[in-house]
């Protein structure tokens, strides 16, 4: 069995967050300044991820696909070694936490907050840069993908004046 | 400047919010990442300790074999009867054959195990490369894309809202003088912003998405396949996850890994 982390499966729900929302916006957008615009900066996004799940000439080393998959082979040439089974050395590393594939859930959307509204004034969503902190475990707000203009709007004014 | 063609001048700030979101995202999965490649090197380097203390002990024994070997051989005297040198000292000597043959199996665990070390720390610096003379590594790649390019399409993404808020007379972006309501005077300057219904937007999202997660389900095909990646790892026999196990020995496994060290 291998076992292998999902990180690369996780870049790629990202990249395609991304790819959807810059098809969206091209629909919305047709002039010179998106043609330059999408050739400069949105392109990056996708070449950049897909490198890094793959590898390739711009980048030293394995993909992170092909990563994941050369330390499943060596946690398993190891447990060989120690009689230590590779799966209990790949939870130890993954840690006892780790609850599988997003494979499970592929299809759908990164979950979307049913409360879309920004809290930043309660001080627990955002990081001390009023940034929206995803992570944090109190983080309650909304989740990205599908985001209010309201919302955006209010953040940035929020940003600036802090800044 | 040529003519600009804005449908709905909202979708530019939502894809600047994408990216913002995304490139946060990327960052808290190289943690991740960072955080596993970490737990990996500690638990390939716990179980090479294992093999050294195997190699170590079989060392030890073997040197007590030939400690044993080494007094017998030096009490022993020639028996004029038997003609032969009393006492034998062959249980010794096969004492010695098996822990010289456990002592050479200890050290070909210990050299590959080593060498499995070894080379994941190749590829973990490979991977860890921050460039300069040569490419980068991934960490780098994906860190530089969700940092200093982020930063650059964001930058220009607001510059781009500036100009785009004074020509449809909207307030797009932080601190604008433009008011929230435009008089009516005003949105006759809207020449093409036409919104689009919550509705209308939410079922062009959903194609979109159907769209690209077909084409990446096209891609990742081939040389490009995805590996699948674990599910929770279940013990067949208590249905638990493997580290909460108790039916064989993995919990004590797991528990000398842990202790090593300490």
């Amino acid at each position: 069995m291998r076992n292998i982390p999902d990180f690369a499966i996780q870049v790629l729900e990202v990249e395609r967050q991304i790819k959807t929302r810059a098809d969206v916006t091209a629909e919305d957008w047709k002039d010179a300044v998106q043609q330059r615009y999408y050739d400069q900066y949105v392109r990056q996004y996708e070449e950049k991820m897909e490198m890094y799940i793959h590898g390739g000439t711009g980048m030293s080393g394995l993909g992170i696909n092909e990563l994941m998959r050369f330390i499943s082979d060596r946690l398993e040439q190891m447990a060989q070694l120690t009689g230590i089974s590779e799966d209990v050395a790949f939870v130890y590393a993954a840690g006892p936490s780790y609850d599988g594939s997003l494979r499970d859930n592929f299809d759908s959307d990164i979950r979307v907050e049913e409360d879309n509204h920004v809290k930043y004034r309660d001080g627990i969503v955002h990081n001390d840069r009023l940034e929206r902190d995803y992570w944090d475990d109190r983080y309650n707000g909304p989740r990205p993908g599908e985001h209010d203009n309201d919302d955006i709007v209010k953040i940035m004014e929020e940003r600036e004046k802090n800044h | 400047m040529g003519k600009i063609y804005i449908r709905d001048s909202q979708s530019l700030a939502e894809l600047n919010n994408s990216l913002e979101y995304s490139a946060d995202s990327l960052l808290k999965i190289l943690e991740s990442v960072d955080n596993y490649l970490s737990s990996v090197r500690d638990v390939l380097n716990r179980q090479l300790g294992l093999l050294e203390q195997e190699l170590q002990a079989a060392e030890k024994a073997l040197s007590e074999a030939e400690s044993s070997l080494s007094s017998c051989l030096a009490s022993q005297k020639w028996d004029d009867d038997s003609e032969t040198y009393i006492p034998s000292c062959d249980s010794e000597e096969t004492r010695v054959s098996i822990a010289r043959d456990k002592r050479d199996e200890c050290q070909e665990k210990y050299d590959n195990g080593r060498r499995i070390v070894e080379e994941f720390e190749s590829e973990l610096s490979k991977y860890k490369e921050p460039g300069g003379f040569g490419p980068p590594g991934g960490e780098k790649t994906l860190e530089n894309l969700a940092k200093e390019h982020t930063d650059a399409a964001v930058d220009k993404m607001h510059r781009i809202l500036e100009i785009v808020e004074k020509y449809i007379n909207q307030p797009m972006h932080l601190g604008s003088k433009i008011p929230n309501k435009p008089s009516p005077d005003d949105r006759q300057n809207e020449l093409t912003y036409v919104p689009l219904t919550a509705e209308e937007k939410k079922q062009r999202f959903e194609t979109a998405k159907q769209r690209i997660l077909d084409r990446q389900k096209e891609d990742n095909r081939g040389d490009h396949k995805i590996n699948d990646a674990n599910r929770v790892i279940i013990c067949p026999t208590c249905k638990r996850p493997l580290a909460l196990c108790t039916c064989g020995n993995n919990r004590e496994y797991l528990r000398i890994i842990q202790q090593k060290d300490r």
